[in-house]
């Protein structure tokens, strides 16, 4: 009943479907609203601000040329972070450049860290932004999309085309290999 | 202890609601991987921080060219400086007000003053608006939706980012309509009618205007035909049914009735905090123990943000800025917290959700499903009960499947019963059940009429007054209110400090005493029911339950711990349910019986209300 209105601000998906009808308001809006975040993940990836403004103008642009393709199953954002991460594996591609695709058993801590260790520093906020600097390009995307974006495992795993469980287990192995980092291995 | 990775991905926040749950129980009764979750849960801090990037600037006005519109509206420089300005001529005005109004003590008869502190709250908000931190972009916009229409003035007028606000409505609803709609009377009977033209006729048969929001226009299908019978129901009730009809939602704007989008969001009534005086150093202190080594004195520390509610404030937003990560998030939730009236806040008055309250307890149902979805079974449960039920803040609603089986229960116990297994609780609002997440119930602020909540302000601060005269006016005013006033004079005793504070004590104990004690047959809100962690364990042992006519007290033998029932408890229930938490069946059973319990050195106690409350305030 329209007394109490217990709904949230309108969602992504909800401007992705006005945006598919043809309402360029939506667009915009959903520029504005996404813009910082996509932008900020391609410039953890691709450390070079010109290429990250490149590809996430890109994303957007091909997001919306493909509105048709995008059913809602997953948030709007995921399917654009999805979208980003295959240009930028494409300009891998193209670069030729080689990345390790995942952390070896010896790279990362597999114990919990001591009390003494987590006193939360900004020198220790630097360490663990250099690991992460440090992980595999395919880790560090799920550990970015994680904690940069927010995002959970299921659609993480839609982002990166893996089970979530593999997701889950990318992000578990990043955080492993940041801490191995931070407080040293046991 | 479990392995790492599995207490990793829990503190990260990382594993699914089903995989939570046994590990969450696991915890309570395993010290040593509750800690390493604790620091686990501090090192996330460190790599929450450490994933940020630098903040990017706007979107670039290429790409919106691009995509064939204009640049996105970025705040005109002068715009902001102008407001600043304007911040900084209120601030001077209302200071020289407060010298007035302080420096010496009123005559008898000057009446009290609105507000000890009369803050421009939404001007700082809307300035917030326009902070560098995102942190404080988003805080100030959950405040500012929190005021409701209070804020769409100064929303609308700031000229801020749009994109701050989508979907949310910024006009108010036009009060005149909605009373029009309010008391007409609609006839009206169609069948295979087009949508547009019954809409024509409820217009021309109510004399109010209807149209459809420019926004909704190309999607609204009024060709489409429907059958639509109503006789002698209130306009606004029988455009609910019509409009819902077609995915929209309507709202009372200019003179007339608008359809718009059912996404779309309409602002709340407007509303404002009542601020129980200002305690910054007693903030401060705490922020400061939040840096502490102890993980139990900075829980503590936590804890004592959240009991000083908006007395914090002050202190909160300027620890939003703290290079200290756990300073910085702990101000953040707590923020968030005092500015989400649904969840944080407490009504004024018990008697404004008695009514639902005792509907829910006294009306009983049966209900025998099997992985139904909660929807569903909450439609079947309005249908059945006539008690108005919503969810609340539930993520994938449709996916939350239940199992159970009930036989002619009370509704409060049926729905406790139900949804406890999926983490979910009813709760009672002003004519209205929520279902939301058991999130910590952790209540404790008060949002009103902006008027009253300054009104209310005033006679708090006016308890401090350096004239008795005044002092005794605002008691007398306070006490003259009677039970609407309770629960904001127990949090005034536990914020404000000194003569003030006893004040508060002594008038709360007066009311109390002067008003119907039966009305104060009520459950205990949980910040009072004051478990210790030891004792709290004892309310998660779960137990597999198939009670024929069952007593409470023989349910309880299933669970294994020592009990106590000290009051007559002579309902019988009829229910099959598996991995029902002690806690949660002991609150879907009692407190439709009137009764409460509480916990004592590992003993759970039983009693009428009344005296539950009595015992644990002691």
């Amino acid at each position: 009943m329209p007394e109490v209105d217990l709904s949230s601000i309108e969602t992504d998906e909800s401007l992705a479907e006005r945006a598919r009808r043809g309402e360029r308001e939506a667009e915009t809006v959903l520029v504005l609203r996404l813009y910082p975040a996509v932008h900020s993940l391609a410039s953890r990836l691709l450390r070079d601000p010109e290429a990250a403004r490149d590809a996430t103008q890109e994303a957007f642009l091909r997001a919306f040329s493909r509105l048709a393709q995008y059913n809602g199953e997953h948030p709007f954002s995921a399917w654009l972070f999805r979208i980003l991460v295959n240009i930028v594996r494409d300009q891998r591609r193209r670069t030729g450049r080689v990345v390790p695709a995942d952390l070896a058993a010896d790279d990362w801590a597999d114990s919990a860290p001591q009390p003494a260790e987590v006193a939360i520093r900004e020198e220790d906020v630097r360490r663990a932004r250099a690991a992460i600097d440090e992980l595999p390009e395919e880790t560090r995307l799920a550990v970015l999309l994680h904690f940069q974006q927010g995002m959970n495992g299921r659609e993480i795993g839609y982002a990166l085309d893996l089970t979530h469980q593999a997701a889950r287990l990318r992000i578990c192995r990043g955080i492993a290999f940041i801490r191995s980092r931070l407080w040293g291995k046991p | 202890m479990r392995p790492i990775d599995d207490l990793t991905m829990y503190a990260y926040g990382l594993l699914e609601p089903e995989e939570e749950l046994p590990l969450g129980a696991h915890l309570k009764s395993c010290a040593t991987c509750a800690e390493t979750v604790e620091l686990l849960r501090r090192e996330r801090g460190v790599i929450e921080r450490a994933a940020l990037s630098e903040e990017p600037g706007p979107a670039p006005a290429a790409l919106l060219r691009h995509l064939g519109h204009r640049p996105p509206g970025l705040l005109p420089r002068r715009q902001a400086s102008l407001s600043w300005a304007a911040i900084a001529v209120a601030a001077v005005l209302l200071a020289a007000l407060a010298w007035l109004l302080f420096r010496a003590p009123p005559p008898e008869n000057t009446p009290l003053p609105v507000a000890a502190q009369p803050p421009d709250d939404l001007g700082r908000l809307i300035a917030e608006l326009r902070s560098a931190s995102p942190l404080h972009r988003e805080i100030a916009v959950l405040a500012l939706r929190a005021y409701g229409e209070a804020a769409l003035d100064k929303i609308a007028k700031a000229e801020v980012d749009p994109a701050l606000f989508a979907g949310y409505r910024l006009k108010p609803e036009d009060a005149a309509v909605r009373r029009r709609i309010s008391e007409a009377r609609v006839d009206l009977s169609c069948e295979n009618e087009k949508m547009s033209d019954v809409l024509k006729k409820m217009a021309d048969g109510s004399g109010v205007t209807i149209r459809i929001d420019p926004s909704f226009e190309k999607r609204v299908e009024l060709e489409k035909t429907c059958t639509f019978k109503v006789k002698d129901l209130l306009l606004k009730n029988s455009l609910a049914l019509l409009v819902a009809q077609i995915g929209a939602k309507y709202r009372c704007e200019d003179g007339a009735v608008i359809l718009l989008d059912s996404g779309a969001l309409n602002p709340g009534p407007a509303r404002a905090p009542v601020r129980i005086g200002r305690n910054k150093a007693a903030a401060t202190r705490f922020l400061k123990e939040l840096r502490d080594d102890a993980v139990d004195r900075r829980a503590e520390a936590k804890s004592g943000l959240y009991r000083l509610g908006f007395a914090a404030e002050d202190a909160l937003w300027e620890a939003l800025d703290s290079k200290d990560v756990e300073v910085q998030s702990s101000a953040a939730d707590v923020l968030r917290w005092l500015y989400s009236p649904d969840q944080s806040g407490q009504p004024l008055s018990r008697s404004a959700s008695a009514g639902i309250r005792k509907a829910a307890y006294g009306k009983s149902i049966s209900l025998d499903v099997q992985s139904a979805p909660v929807t569903a079974v909450l439609d079947w449960v309005r249908e059945t009960s006539g008690l108005d039920c919503r969810m609340s803040e539930v993520r994938e609603q449709d996916a939350q499947k239940l199992t159970f089986v009930g036989n002619d229960l009370p509704v409060h116990s049926t729905l406790t019963l139900s949804l406890g297994p999926l983490g979910l609780e009813a709760r009672y609002r002003e004519g209205f059940v929520v279902v939301s997440p058991q999130a910590p119930a952790r209540v404790g602020n008060f949002w009103t009429k902006p008027e009253e909540a300054r009104r209310l302000e005033g006679l708090l601060a006016s308890l401090s007054a350096p004239t008795r005269a005044e002092r005794d006016r605002a008691a007398g005013e306070l006490r003259a209110r009677g039970e609407g006033v309770l629960p904001l004079l127990r949090r005034a005793s536990e914020i404000l400090e000194g003569d003030a504070a006893e004040l508060c004590e002594s008038l709360y104990a007066g009311i109390f005493e002067a008003v119907d004690p039966n009305g104060f047959d009520e459950p205990l809100p949980e910040p009072l029911r004051a478990i210790r962690p030891a004792d709290r364990s004892l309310l998660e042992e779960t137990a597999n339950l198939d009670a024929q006519r069952a007593t409470l007290e023989s349910l309880l033998k299933n669970y294994g711990v020592r009990c106590e029932i000290r009051a007559k408890a002579e309902g019988r229930f009829s229910f099959k349910s598996n991995q029902v938490r002690l806690g949660t069946l002991l609150k879907a059973l009692t407190y439709p019986q009137g009764l409460d319990f509480y916990v004592r050195e590992r003993k759970i106690i039983v009693d009428t209300a009344r005296k539950a409350r009595q015992a644990v305030e002691k």
